[in-house]
């Protein structure tokens, strides 16, 4: 009953449109469109030749190989001594293989992370080279199979959730930075402390409006990077309680920097000292682990890291049990502040 | 009794904002808290809204103590507050403005085109409170204070920073709340506003009650005597009348009246004698006087005494 009022003034404020949906959007167009564009306009697939005797691979694989190769659609890297956390696709020729395509049922494996088109690319080569070696379509068959391993995120899977994540936490450090000072300066929570309401109740309102917040941007998000980047999602139910462990994480931080920072103005500057350190340290941008050590050290201390990673883990690996342990991070985190927070902005004067 | 303060005392570190004061409030009267800034006006009624905890001494509204917890509840329950300076959510309209507040006392019967009709706003309903001029965003502010239809309403400052016809619209709105029987505890450094609404008036100086009383009680007890002031040829008028009272200020006359009747007295005298009047001014004490009287000190339109 809180939230209804405060959402019907939201999205009458052009500024909130703005910082709440656009600017993630603009900064999800542009870091995906400057960094997608020269990471992937031609994708990298691995092959992994199991088809080998004696150190030597067999004369239909280096075949396949050679014709995958001057289709000149992808560009192929060998699996050995690459890294493990850049693939996205493998193509896996299976040991024997020669052998079974000879007798009409040779099985080549795909393995990616989604979907893309690099299957279709696939079948009209294997119908070319089913032709070439029996005369018969039917002798070799694809299998696609899911890639299912950490950090295999092409750019733009790997930067909507951070951007999610950012979106999250500026709505709620600055949501509560906002409703603290402004309606202490026009006092409204005077007014507000002389009816029966309860302060649990008016924080409990504030949250519910800030998750609401949060799921419509998550929405928008998510339709845009399908709009623009052609990237389909299917999060797992799990995802829903990640956004709700982060859109309960954030706002006691900005509670107690309204409380001992006095003007909005001031508040707000130091809203964004908290915030812009969060945003390039946890994981929004670019992964932890390209970070030098101890910004990693440091990065396990914000809680924007656990809101991003579990959004990841949500969303794209179905890994349940990071999300609930980062959901658990966050609503601890959360919790913990905001008790802090509503103990020492206390309703009542001294 | 709405309202009964014994011995109140309110004091912070090295100030004493409250010092030792008592009154009562009577059902269905508007009361005035008078005096300038910082007199302890708002710290008193911030104590009776049971937002400020007292020091010592006894607060009662509705027979509830404001220091007791139960107390407290059923108080907030039945009054209305208007805090000073207050302005609500700007992105609002009127009508989600107070409904946005009936839902804080869980009052979802709450009518309100009554109170949009009560505070004059009824073309201004669908306006979001940012478009609102000065004086309609206080009149909503009234009407917010009212939406759990409360027994006693708080109005600390309702017109300071209007312009003198907003404010004038603002006491038409205090006059009909108390024809509909509220009981209102009115705060104010204008003493025309006091003067015009209350039934009983406090004043108040650095936290003490300096003079309590009907408007026009304290007016013939500390404000003086009604002044004549005559400005043409006295002839020998002078002469004629009581030698105290009277005062030459270069071409003027001032008589100080002791009694109401005796201006009819002086005038007869004035048109018998055919003296030739070129002004007359009669003029009445006030409040003004009576603060003036009793602290030696004025009260700007801001509030700061000097």
């Amino acid at each position: 009953m809180v939230a209804t009022g405060h959402i019907r003034g939201w999205y009458r404020n052009r500024n909130n449109i703005f910082w709440t949906l656009a600017f993630p959007i603009i900064m999800m167009v542009l870091f995906g469109g400057i960094f997608g564009f020269f990471q992937g306009s031609r994708t990298e697939v691995f092959i992994q030749n199991e088809d080998v005797t004696g150190g030597i691979p067999s004369d239909l694989s280096v075949r396949l190989v050679s014709l995958i190769e001057s289709s000149d659609l992808v560009t192929l890297r060998t699996l050995e001594g690459a890294d493990q956390t850049a693939i996205s696709h493998i193509i896996l020729i299976p040991s024997g293989f020669e052998e079974d395509v000879k007798r009409g049922r040779g099985i080549l494996t795909l393995k990616e992370t989604g979907s893309g088109s690099i299957g279709e690319t696939l079948i009209f080569i294997l119908d070319t080279l089913n032709i070439e070696v029996s005369g018969t379509p039917r002798s070799i068959t694809l299998r696609e199979e899911a890639l299912d391993s950490r950090g295999s995120l092409n750019f733009v899977e790997f930067l909507m959730p951070g951007i999610i994540g950012i979106t999250i936490m500026t709505g709620g450090v600055f949501g509560a930075i906002h409703t603290n000072t402004k309606y202490r300066a026009n006092h409204v929570l005077r007014k507000l402390a002389t009816t029966p309401l309860r302060k649990s109740e008016w924080i409990g309102g504030m949250m519910i409006y800030q998750l609401v917040l949060s799921l419509i941007a998550t929405v928008i998000i998510i339709s845009v990077a399908f709009i623009i980047f052609g990237l389909t999602l299917v999060p797992h139910v799990v995802a829903i309680l990640v956004l709700i462990s982060g859109a309960l994480a954030f706002p006691g931080i900005g509670m107690l920097l309204a409380k001992f920072v006095p003007d909005e103005e001031s508040a707000e500057a130091t809203g964004n000292v908290v915030t812009f350190p969060m945003m390039f340290l946890s994981g929004t941008f670019f992964p932890l682990d390209v970070m030098p050590q101890s910004l990693q050290v440091v990065a396990k201390f914000f809680p924007l890291t656990y809101l991003n990673e579990g959004l990841r883990a949500a969303f794209f690996f179905g890994d349940i049990e990071t999300a609930l342990f980062d959901a658990a991070v966050l609503v601890i985190f959360g919790v913990t502040l905001l008790v802090i927070g509503s103990l020492v902005t206390s309703w009542r004067e001294e | 009794m709405v309202i009964r303060v014994e011995h109140l005392v309110k004091k912070y570190k090295d100030l004493t904002a409250v010092n030792d004061i008592s009154f009562k409030v009577k059902k269905g009267e508007v009361f005035a808290f008078l005096g300038p800034n910082g007199a302890g006006k708002t710290t008193t009624v911030e104590i009776l809204e049971c937002l400020r905890n007292p020091t010592s001494g006894l607060a009662e509204v509705l027979g509830y103590d404001v220091s007791d917890k139960k107390g407290q509840d059923e108080i907030k329950a039945r009054i209305g507050v208007l805090p000073q300076d207050f302005s609500t959510f700007d992105l609002l309209d009127c009508r989600e403005n107070l409904k946005y507040y009936a839902k804080m006392y869980g009052n979802d019967n709450c009518d309100i085109d009554g109170l949009i009709s009560l505070v004059a706003l009824d073309e201004k309903a669908k306006s979001r409170y940012k478009t609102l001029s000065g004086g309609l965003k206080r009149r909503l502010a009234i009407a917010i204070t009212l939406v759990n239809d409360p027994e006693v309403v708080f109005l600390d400052e309702p017109t300071s920073a209007l312009d003198p016809k907003a404010r004038r619209e603002i006491w038409t709105v205090i006059e009909g709340l108390r024809r509909k029987g509220k009981t209102i505890f009115l705060t104010t450094h204008y003493m025309e506003e006091a003067q015009a609404l209350a039934n009983n008036v406090c004043i108040l100086d650095r936290g003490e009650i300096v003079a309590e009383g009907t408007p026009s009680g304290l007016i013939s007890r500390y404000g003086g005597n009604t002044n004549l002031v005559l400005q043409g040829d006295p002839k020998d008028i002078i002469k004629d009348l009581p030698t105290a009272g009277v005062e030459r200020l270069e071409d003027k006359i001032k008589i100080s009246l002791k009694e109401e009747d005796s201006v009819r007295k002086i005038l007869g005298k004035i048109s018998r004698s055919g003296m030739e009047l070129e002004r007359l001014e009669i003029t009445r004490p006030s409040l003004e006087d009576v603060f003036l009287k009793l602290t030696g000190k004025r009260i700007s339109d801001e509030g700061a005494v000097h």
